[in-house]
């Protein structure tokens, strides 16, 4: 395997930070919200060059933003 | 999902047993409780649930029994995104945290083990 | 040109098909057409991966409104709908609009065109925010900043009647300067020192508010509010640039609060 550079640690950081979020939800929801997650980052990260760093800062800022949504805690379920 | 809970309450049950058997105690224990598996066992059987499981809920499919040499990436097909999925559900049952550096370096199920012997 | 815009234009006497031709065509005579340019700053969040670019419009100045928000609205509905920009009042009491027109944050429905000089006009979101699209920028920060200096009364005791709480008219006139500001982030988005120190400097227009709730006559958090100040970021990141009174579209004096600020500080 390549060797991953600071920004694609951070976004696997995120990702699994995502994960986390998953399993604090109720049990027969936890597949759907991972579910969603990994949609989530192969639609928006997928495209981008790993070089192109701009771009991944956004997304990164982007995905943040979204997770401290999701991780509240009266989010209970979500649909694809 | 229902099968998943069950074999986490198995899992946990199971890891109430093993704290409760301290060193000392270690003999009278095994006389009393023949089907006692040593922590090797338990991890590894553990471990097995774990990736069994989530392979169902990624629908991979995979026959072959689960081996020490069985490739995450190779025999699995799993890319990064799903490797720290893998990660997180193993942190999750063994109540444990798994750095970055250690879970990159895992490429196979016996890494993951010898991880797990040696840190849970 | 449509009809409508027209029929608009000239409100109260022509309103018939007729007339409104009739005007159209004295019009194109009377007026040559007078083309101004605009050059907006363009970025897609549904695209990351496409770098931010310029856009030109070109603008009929003999039926446009004076100002650049007048430009940009006409320029959404004519030509491009998918340009954004917040905007709401267009008077310049609620802050939406605040970007960079020709080098200086400011107000677009306060900017006014100049239709005589032949230049482009180049538009850029508020400098050194993160861009939510176009012209937006996302001021999460910058209002998690505000919140943060609790911008409301304390105090123990209120009335018990119910009543307001009564101030001097030296007092009331404290405030003059202050609490006009509308926090539309112009004067902050200015700040070298905010562009550096975000994270943990307040930048001017949250600190004149702090000064602001620290000498109203009515509250009694004085203590606290000083306190909350006092270390070497929130205030002392601030090196008198004075961009952000150069700046403020509302002509306050961000910089002078700030001054004032350092005052109280320094006295303890």
């Amino acid at each position: 395997m390549r060797k991953l550079n600071g920004l694609q640690k951070q976004a696997l950081a995120l990702y699994k930070e995502y994960i986390r979020m998953a399993y604090t939800k109720p049990v027969e929801n936890q597949v759907k919200f991972r579910k969603y997650s990994k949609q989530l980052f192969v639609e928006k990260f997928n495209k981008v060059d790993r070089k192109d760093f701009s771009t991944i800062e956004y997304l990164i800022r982007f995905g943040t933003r979204k997770l401290e949504a999701l991780q509240n805690k009266h989010v209970k379920d979500i649909n694809i | 999902m229902f099968k998943q809970v069950i074999s986490k309450n198995i899992i946990r049950a199971n890891q109430q047993y093993t704290r409760i058997a301290v060193p000392a105690f270690a003999k009278t224990q095994f006389r009393f409780y023949a089907a006692a598996l040593s922590k090797e066992e338990l991890v590894s059987n553990k471990l097995n649930d774990i990736v069994k499981s989530f392979i169902a809920e990624k629908g991979i499919s995979f026959e072959k029994p689960m081996t020490e040499s069985l490739k995450l990436s190779e025999d699995l097909k799993l890319d990064s995104l799903d490797k720290i999925e893998l990660v997180v559900a193993i942190e999750e049952e063994f109540e444990l945290e798994i750095n970055e550096d250690a879970s990159d370096a895992f490429e196979n199920l016996g890494q993951i083990k010898k991880f797990l012997a040696e840190n849970s | 040109m449509s009809v409508l815009s027209l029929a608009s234009k000239r409100i109260t006497s022509f309103n018939t098909p007729a007339r409104v031709l009739i005007s159209k065509r004295f019009e194109s005579v009377a007026k040559p057409a007078n083309f101004k340019t605009f050059k907006i700053y363009r970025w897609n969040p549904d695209t990351p991966e496409v770098k931010p670019k310029m856009q030109e419009y070109k603008v009929d100045m003999n039926n446009c409104g004076g100002m650049v928000l007048d430009a940009l609205i006409k320029i959404k509905d004519e030509q491009d709908g998918t340009l954004t920009f917040r905007r709401s009042c267009r008077e310049g009491i609620c802050g939406s609009c605040a970007m960079n027109i020709d080098g200086r944050n400011t107000l677009a429905c306060l900017c006014k065109i100049d239709a005589e000089k032949a230049n482009t006009v180049k538009i850029y979101p508020l400098p050194h925010t993160h861009v939510v699209k176009d012209l937006v920028p996302d001021l999460t920060q910058f209002y998690k900043q505000y919140k943060s200096i609790q911008p409301y009364l304390q105090r123990k005791e209120y009335p018990k009647d119910g009543t307001e709480i009564l101030q001097s008219v030296e007092d009331r006139k404290k405030l003059d300067g202050l609490y006009e500001c509308i926090l539309c982030a112009c004067c902050s988005t200015s700040c070298p020192s905010y562009w550096w120190n975000a994270e943990e400097y307040m930048g001017p227009a949250v600190l004149m508010q702090a000064y602001r709730w620290m000498i109203d006559s009515r509250d009694e958090a004085f203590g606290k509010r000083k306190e909350m100040l006092q270390n070497s970021m929130s205030v002392y990141r601030c090196h008198t640039i004075l961009n952000c009174t150069k700046t403020c579209p509302k002509g306050l004096n961000p910089g002078k609060a700030i001054a004032e600020i350092k005052k109280f500080l320094a006295a303890d």
